[in-house]
């Protein structure tokens, strides 16, 4: 829209020595620091903080170039002028933003031939993050991003395209300054310059034999030739814990934990006969959660009981009597039974109060120094990220310095060093849980009549130490992670020749981690304690050494022929060692240290060591003519110490072609609309070794060792596999670049296709053989898809502006072959399920060739049996169910009565009932078994993508970060089995308020019953649909408010700038599986809500 | 300063040159902690390892050789057990056996996984392991090949001909087609199991058998005489019985070790763990704490909690943890031997208490009268280690001297000698009875149990009697059922007399009916077995959805 124009006012011509004057602006006003030089001299001035200069040149009609950073440079003859005044055009930004490639080359983005996505550096700017992967989610089309926990050292699982595993897994080989990681963890995202995601194969193929899975390559930080500056960062950061489970209160569980165990004793059939069911009243009295038989006082009367120490005193469910009218004055409160109708005392306990840490605190800080001149440069930098997490006693603590140093020898020669070390300390879940789901599920179900305290208010455990307070044994469960990362690097590059430069490169990474476990004498229940002294340590050491040579040409060398080539040489060498050491049984609790554990004990000892090993050669060829004709050629060869010698080296070609034809005449009509356009192809092939089915070894075989007669003996235990190969990926796309309207809309369309063939299986072999299964290379499978950018700048206006980003991408994961088995479709993990039209047995789910992996199949819930009018007269419900069901038949009115009559009643057999659940008969034949369920969805999206807006009006802006996923269904086994009351006495949901009874017949949830997985199955069977969510979520990821000082203020303070912000980070999602503890992950018993987390931010520059 | 041509040829130079110099050999890693298929087979040492390794993959196939050899003999108990639990294995003890209820599946609970190292070992020791020296090699060879025999040997009692699979082909195959192997007939079975036993000979040569957890030359003779005694006598598929020409070959192996052993004059020493390598024992699976128990003994006792105060003796005494069994794991009784068998016994034969504990319930309220509860087996319990626990680590007896007396017998009943049949029974039974080695004072003290020798029949009974009685849990029952001869002549699990009553069955019924389940000798394979294989056909005689449709 703004065209390059500029003012010729008439001035007088002067034969020598003159002054010109002006003022350089753009669209929306003064430009300062916009240099100006005299053309052919070092003649030069730059412009104030007005945008106005004053040079004096040699002549009238001298040539001045303006240049300023993010601008097009103009030319312009002064002709005599003693005024010129100038309007700089911007840079068309997309297309000129620098892409960095494979070993150290750049590529301008208009010249890319290939589908390399830049991460925006706004997304680390918000949040807190304890590795840059937590703020990848959206930020790159194809790039799905799973935040599955809010523990805050976890890393989210990346994979691109769909993945290449028949399961959709396959993360993408990170790769930061030339080093393989194996993945994000323990790296400060503010020490990164760039992040280049490379997914098509004819980009990645120069990574070879690792890079199936797309390439995420990291460049850190350097210092510049003249800029030097000190900046600082803080962070602090308010975690509230995002729990999707709201529990009953006491007075509520003794309410439905009473009546569910009557509901699940007496019951009643159509015919109004009563008989009992699968429960019994008897813990009714007992000292149970929901049981009146608790004790206050011991035998004496007066003592009170201390639940740390008596089992009658754990909850507080008692029969209201006179002598505990005190209690009501501290707290408690009294209730009608609604079984038998006495009055009921109880003391209401919030365990979550407890044991999740809301707001729990974060903190972020970053010190970094930069500088340089001509000779040098350097960068350094401190980071400290300390997060606690909601769960009590959990928490990332995170250390990291940088040093990137270059220093230029000699004219020809320049160093560059690198020194990196991270070090970071954290604590998981209580050593007590087994599983994140555990702790949000289990121990957050604790009844709530748990008193919590005792009389002198000192808290007491609970039933065990699993489920129970985890706050009594947190200092007595000693556990002590630590990981220590070093990266050493020293390059050499040589400038041989016009345009010719040899690279030459060491780096070492040492990735060491050290863990120590000791339990000290900690509480089990009432009076019972583990003093086993379990006492373990383990370190392990990854020492990975890179060494390459790096050979690159870069010339014009024709006019218009531009070219450049890249040849090099790779090693890499990985040793893993490691040794760990337990025992128990210690004199005392005191320390550790193992050598005091008693030897007569179970000891033991281990040590381990594994090498691999890659040689690569490699090469890139980029060539393009005018700028329009683009072609590019990259190549590895790898041999990989993995496989056996005969299949061990793998050629790996790449070619990608771009067309520029917005250039071409036919084109220039539409410039007005179409400002830029290129048509992109690309194909390559890519290798894995995937390290589930290869380790360092696996293909040599090994010989398990065991005991006879005390001797040591050797046999075959791991069969070799010399004719292993690599994973194959052929990928093709073709993609299309457009920019508009002046590049104010910038768009890229790209079409996929990535056949992965030789998949590693262990097909099955007769087992006359002597093993039952054969590693071999069987089995393909396909990713399709579509991808889409866009970029609108939607606003430029004076002091606003506004941009907003899109991406999407469509996925869908075939497969195309499998090991033959004999089974239709050779399918595996499979199950069975009606058709619905000819109602015979078909082969669901699982993977099967042709079919997408992933399909959800689950019984599907038509509502509720509202009345005994509704109940069918012939049914028989023979499924059975999950959660250690019974499998109880469940009978309709008639079916019920006959089998009564006719003694044919099975045993445990239940009468369908108001309030049950009517599933649906696939095959309408009267029985609902294990094959009456249907597709509720599957477990990948298929549409993931990002949305984001960035509005400023000065020095304030508003950046919104939103991503999302759709066409996953979630199923929530978490609130299935807590509303199933499946562990018997647990609290269940305030949902079940709804739940269907004769006081609310319209209620939304089956009648509450004791254990249902022993009775009728309501909730307890496998992807029950009233449990299988639609999983489309859109998540609001960060907001920022952000403001920067104005530079006449930053100047009076001798800052160079000062930014603050506040930022609300996982603010939530839109979506319906919101009763589900995340929308992302799409089949999980529950887990670590990502909690919302409230930032607040400054940024200090010197 | 600039770079001149020189020098940047200089450095190009290098470069390249660092490429070719670099060696491909770089890349040969072979595993630092342990075996790789690369690093074994090289000294002698390893060898002797790998010959452990045998001994420890035979080992742990020792709970297939009571699958085959016992649980079909017709003397387990059927139902519940008296303790409640559900017995175990009911569909193999009550011979229902078909394609889709095959009791064992895999070729006999994995007895391949037995023999493909034992293919792996020979083809190795065979063909290469040069560094041994003649007479280590040849012994080494002598026991593989006794040892490939006897598994073979139990697959053609199991299932008459199988695939006979004689290399580690797996190591090279790449798929599995390259694996199928057919059935080979009963006599190709049975010739491949006498072919071995004879290399297993030769290649032992002299040597003396001076141990007795690892296989010996005297096993091998062992196992000769198994074998010749069992091809005298059964007729399988293709294979006619050999009659007494192949008894002969068994009499003559037997002879090579008679007097090399003898009998404990303590039955129950025999299986104590603190008298293992002793002088009846001709072969067994060494079981020790820390290396490997039998933990499926358990599953012939009771677990303290259900067991302890509510049995008891037959004069009425409740029995506590009588037989200490503490607090093993495994232990809910899975296994129950009949009552019948029981009974059988005498009460001065010190094998019965030695072998059982018999429990008692009472019969009525009044606690006064107690009926038969259940048995619970007592024999190879193993012994209380030092943190106070139960481990079943009481060798697994293989071959031991009473066998080869009984088979001497059998031999001996077969030549027509039935005279010489009694005496090796009398011999046995004179232990039993606390008489070892002194027949003339058995004859005094017991007259009534000497045995007297009668027909043919009459000897072979006496002679399965008396084993039923001697190799409980030894795996012997089913394949004496099936190898001794009734009065019919046909295998003696068809007539009545082989079978024992229990607690609530008072008839002696045959094992097997031979109208509708003469087939049964042999064992059905499984419907996994068929679909891994297209080769593969059914035993002959079971109906078959399965094999069929490969054709």
């Amino acid at each position: 829209m703004f065209m390059a124009l500029f003012l010729i006012l008439p001035g007088l011509l002067w034969a020598q020595g003159i002054t010109v004057k002006g003022t350089v602006s753009d669209h929306s006003g003064a430009l300062p620091g916009v240099s100006i030089l005299e053309k052919g001299t070092t003649n030069g001035v730059a412009t104030n903080i007005d945008g106005q200069y004053e040079l004096t040149v040699s002549n009238g009609n001298a040539t001045l170039i303006f240049s300023f950073m993010g601008y097009v440079t103009q030319e312009i003859p002064l002709n005599g002028r003693k005024q010129l005044d100038v309007v700089l055009k911007e840079n068309t930004e997309m297309l000129e933003e620098v892409v960095v490639l494979a070993y150290g080359g750049t590529q301008k983005r208009s010249k890319v031939t290939n589908s390399i996505a830049k991460v925006q550096e706004d997304v680390f700017k918000g949040g807190i993050l304890s590795n840059p992967a937590q703020a990848l989610s959206g930020a790159v089309a194809g790039l799905k991003v799973t935040q599955s926990s809010g523990n805050p050292g976890e890393t989210p699982t990346i994979t691109l395209r769909g993945g290449t595993n028949f399961d959709g897994s396959g993360s993408p080989l990170v790769i930061i300054d030339g080093q393989v990681r194996e993945s994000m963890s323990d790296i400060n995202p503010d020490d990164i310059e760039s992040m280049e995601v490379m997914k098509d194969a004819g980009a990645t193929a120069i990574y070879g034999a690792r890079a199936n899975n797309g390439v995420i390559l990291i460049t850190t930080k350097r210092g510049k030739a003249g800029r030097t500056s000190i900046n600082f960062k803080a962070k602090v950061g308010w975690r509230y814990i995002n729990v999707p489970y709201k529990f009953l209160n006491a007075r509520d569980y003794i309410y439905w934990m009473r009546t569910a165990y009557n509901n699940a004793t007496n019951l009643t059939d159509a015919d109004g006969n009563t008989y009992t069911g699968w429960g019994n009243l008897n813990s009714l009295g007992q000292n149970t959660p929901h049981g009146t038989g608790n004790r206050y006082f011991d035998a004496d009367g007066v003592t009170p009981l201390d639940g740390n120490k008596s089992n009658l005193a754990i909850y507080s469910t008692m029969n209201y009597t006179p002598d505990l009218a005190f209690l009501l004055n501290q707290g408690w409160e009294t209730m009608t039974d609604p079984v038998y109708g006495g009055e009921i005392i109880f003391k209401s306990f919030d365990i979550s109060k407890v044991n999740l840490n809301t707001p729990s605190f974060s903190q972020d800080y970053n010190l970094s120094m930069s500088g340089g001149n001509e000779k040098g440069s350097y960068y350094a930098s401190i980071g400290y990220n300390d997060t606690d997490g909601n769960v009590l006693g959990n928490w990332y603590r995170r250390v990291t310095f940088t040093l990137n140093a270059d220093y230029k020898i000699k004219e020809w020669l320049t160093s560059n060093s690198s020194f990196q070390f991270a070090d970071a300390k954290w604590n998981g879940l209580p050593s007590t849980q087994a599983s994140e789901a555990n702790y949000f599920c289990r121990v957050m179900s604790l009844p709530p009549t748990m008193r919590g305290t005792n009389a002198d208010g000192e808290y007491i455990l609970g039933p065990n130490s699993g489920d129970g307070n985890q706050k009594i044994n947190l200092d007595k469960l000693i556990r002590d992670n630590n990981t220590d990362k070093f990266t050493i690097s020293q390059a050499l590059t040589a400038n041989l020749y016009k345009g010719l430069s040899l690279k030459v490169s060491g780096l070492w990474f040492f990735d060491e981690e050290k863990q120590e476990a000791f339990n000290k004498d900690f509480q089990t229940g009432p009076n019972s304690y583990n003093r086993t002294r379990s006492s373990s340590a383990y370190f392990n050491r990854k020492m990975n050494q890179t060494y390459n040579a790096v050979l690159n040409y870069d010339n014009e060398f024709l006019p218009e022929h531009n070219l450049n080539a890249m040849f090099g040489f790779e090693f890499y060498d990985k040793y893993e060692k490691g040794f760990s050491a337990s025992g128990q049984g210690a004199a005392v609790d005191d320390f550790m240290d193992l050598n005091l554990t008693n030897p007569e004990l179970t000891r033991s000892i281990d040590s381990w060591h594994s090498r691999e090993r890659i040689m690569s050669f490699f090469g890139r060829l980029n060539y393009d003519y005018k700028t329009k004709y683009l072609i590019s050629f990259v190549a590895r060869r790898d041999g990989y110490s993995k496989l056996a010698k005969d299949n061990r080296w793998g050629f790996f070609p790449g070619v990608s072609a771009g067309w520029v034809f917005g250039k071409e005449d036919f084109m220039q009509g539409l410039n007005n609309v179409i400002s830029f356009a290129k048509l992109r192809l690309s194909y390559g092939l890519n290798g894995n070794v995937n390290q589930n089915f290869v380790g360092n070894y696996t293909v040599q075989g090994a010989y398990g060792s065991g005991k006879y007669n005390n001797n040591t003996g050797y046999l075959l235990s791991t069969l070799p596999a010399p004719n292993l190969k690599w994973e194959k990926s052929n990928t093709f796309e073709v993609g299309l670049d457009l920019s508009f309207i002046e590049n104010k809309i910038n768009a890229n369309f790209t079409y996929y296709n990535r056949l992965t063939s030789d998949k590693y299986a262990n097909i099955t072999i007769p087992t006359t053989s002597g093993f039952s299964s054969l590693l071999s290379n069987n089995g393909k499978i396909r990713n399709q898809g579509f991808e889409t950018e866009l970029a609108f700048k939607a606003i430029n206006k004076g002091d606003w502006k506004w941009d907003i980003n899109v991406n999407a991408a469509y996925n869908i994961n075939r497969v195309v072959k499998l090991p033959d088995n004999g089974i239709l479709r050779n399918a595996q993990n499979y199950s069975q399920a009606y058709n619905p039209k000819t109602g015979k047995l078909e082969i669901v789910g699982g993977y099967q060739e042709g079919r997408e992996p992933g399909a959800v199949y689950g019984p599907k819930a038509l509502g509720l049996y509202r009345s005994w009018e509704e109940v069918p007269e012939n049914l028989l419900d023979k499924t059975s169910g999950n959660n250690g069901s019974r499998g109880n038949w469940l009978y309709g009115k008639t079916s019920w009565r006959d089998a009564n009559a006719n003694g044919t009643l099975r045993s445990g057999g239940l009468a369908i009932a108001p309030g049950d659940v009517r599933w649906l008969d696939v095959n309408n034949d009267g029985v609902i078994d294990d094959y009456d369920v249907v597709k509720l969805g599957r477990t990948t999206p298929r549409w993931t993508g990002g949305i984001t807006t960035n509005l400023s009006w000065k020095g304030i802006a508003l950046n919104v970060r939103m991503d999302y996923a759709l066409g996953h269904t979630v199923v929530d086994y978490g609130s299935q089995w807590v509303m199933a009351c499946a562990q018997g006495t647990y609290n269940t949901l305030t949902k079940t308020n709804n739940s269907f009874s004769a006081t609310n017949p319209k209620g939304k949830w089956p009648t509450y019953m004791w254990a249902d997985q022993f009775g009728k199955r309501n909730y307890c069977r496998d992807n029950n649909s009233m449990f299988v969510y639609k999983g489309d979520y859109l998540a609001f990821r960060e907001v920022t408010l952000s403001y920067s000082l104005p530079k006449y203020l930053l100047d009076k303070l001798h800052m160079q700038g000062l930014d603050l912000s506040v930022t609300g980070q996982n603010l939530g999602y839109l979506t319906k599986a919101k009763d589900a503890y995340s929308p992302e992950v799409a089949s999980a018993t529950s887990g670590y809500p990502l909690p919302k987390i409230l930032v607040l931010g400054l940024n200090l520059t010197f | 300063m600039t770079l001149n041509m020189k020098r940047i040829k200089y450095i190009l130079t290098s470069f390249i040159a660092l490429l070719f110099l670099t060696s491909c050999n770089e890349l040969d890693l072979t595993p630092e902690d342990y075996y790789g298929s690369g690093n074994y087979w090289k000294n002698a040492s390893q060898v002797e390892t790998a010959m452990q390794g045998l001994h420890i993959r035979a080992r742990a196939y020792y709970w297939s050789l009571f699958q085959m050899g016992e649980l079909r003999g017709g003397t387990f108990h059927v139902g519940a057990s008296m303790i409640g639990t559900s017995l175990d294995a009911q569909q193999i003890v009550t011979n229902s056996l078909s394609e889709d209820i095959p009791g064992i599946s895999n070729w006999g609970s994995g007895i391949y996984y037995v023999i493909f190292p034992l293919n792996q070992f020979i083809t190795e020791v065979e063909n290469g392991c040069t560094f041994l020296t003649e007479s280590q090699r040849d012994y080494y060879l002598g026991q593989a090949y006794g040892m490939r025999a006897f598994y073979y040997f139990m697959l053609y009692r199991t299932y008459g001909g199988v695939p006979l699979i004689t290399k580690p082909d797996v190591i090279t195959s790449t798929s599995a087609e390259q694996l199928y192997v057919a059935r080979s007939t009963a006599e190709q079975t049975l010739k491949l199991v006498k072919d071995d036993i004879t290399a297993s000979e030769n290649y032992f040569g002299t040597s003396a058998s001076s141990q007795k957890v690892y296989w010996t030359p005297n096993a091998t003779q062992m196992l000769k005489a198994q074998v010749y005694l069992w091809s005298a006598k059964v007729a399988t598929g293709d294979h006619a019985a050999g009659g007494q020409a192949e008894l002969t070959i068994a009499k003559n192996a037997l002879q090579n070790i008679m007097g090399q052993y003898s009998l404990l004059d303590d039955f129950g020493s025999i299986f104590d763990t603190k008298n293992k390598n002793n002088a009846e024992t001709i072969f067994a699976f060494r079981f020790l704490e820390g290396e490997a128990t039998m933990a499926n003994v358990g599953y012939f006792v009771a677990e303290d909690r259900y067991f302890n105060g509510l049995f008891y003796t037959e004069e009425g005494k409740k029995m506590n943890d009588t037989l200490e069994v503490l607090n093993a794991n495994p232990h809910l009784l899975r296994y129950v031997y009949k009552w019948g068998l029981f009974e059988s016994m005498n009460e001065n034969d010190t094998r019965i208490a030695a072998t059982f504990l018999p429990c008692y319930s009472p019969a009525d309220s009044t606690n006064t009268t107690f009926k038969p509860a259940g048995l619970l087996y007592r024999k190879t319990l193993g012994s209380i280690n030092a943190a106070n626990n139960r481990i079943y680590d009481a060798d697994w007896v293989v071959y031991r001297y009473a066998d080869a007396l009984l088979m001497m017998a059998e031999i001996e009943n077969g030549l027509n000698n039935f005279a010489g049949a009694a005496d090796y029974i009398n011999q046995v039974r004179a232990r039993a009875y606390g008489y070892n080695g002194d027949l003339s004072g058995f004859s005094t003290a017991y007259p009534a149990e000497v045995y007297a020798a009668g027909d043919f029949a009459d000897n072979e009974l006496a002679i399965l009697h008396e084993r039923d009685k001697e190799f409980v849990l030894e795996c012997s029952r089913w394949f004496d059922v099936v190898r001794l001869r009734g009065k019919d002549g046909k295998s003696i699990c068809f007539s009545a007399t082989s079978g024992y009553t229990d607690i609530d069955d008072n008839t002696q019924k045959p094992v097997l009916d031979y109208a509708t389940q003469s087939h049964m000798l042999l064992w059905p394979i499984n419907v996994g077995v068929l679909n891994q294989n297209p080769l593969l056909t059914q035993t002959p005689g079971y109906p078959t959805n399965y094999s069929d449709r490969n054709k």
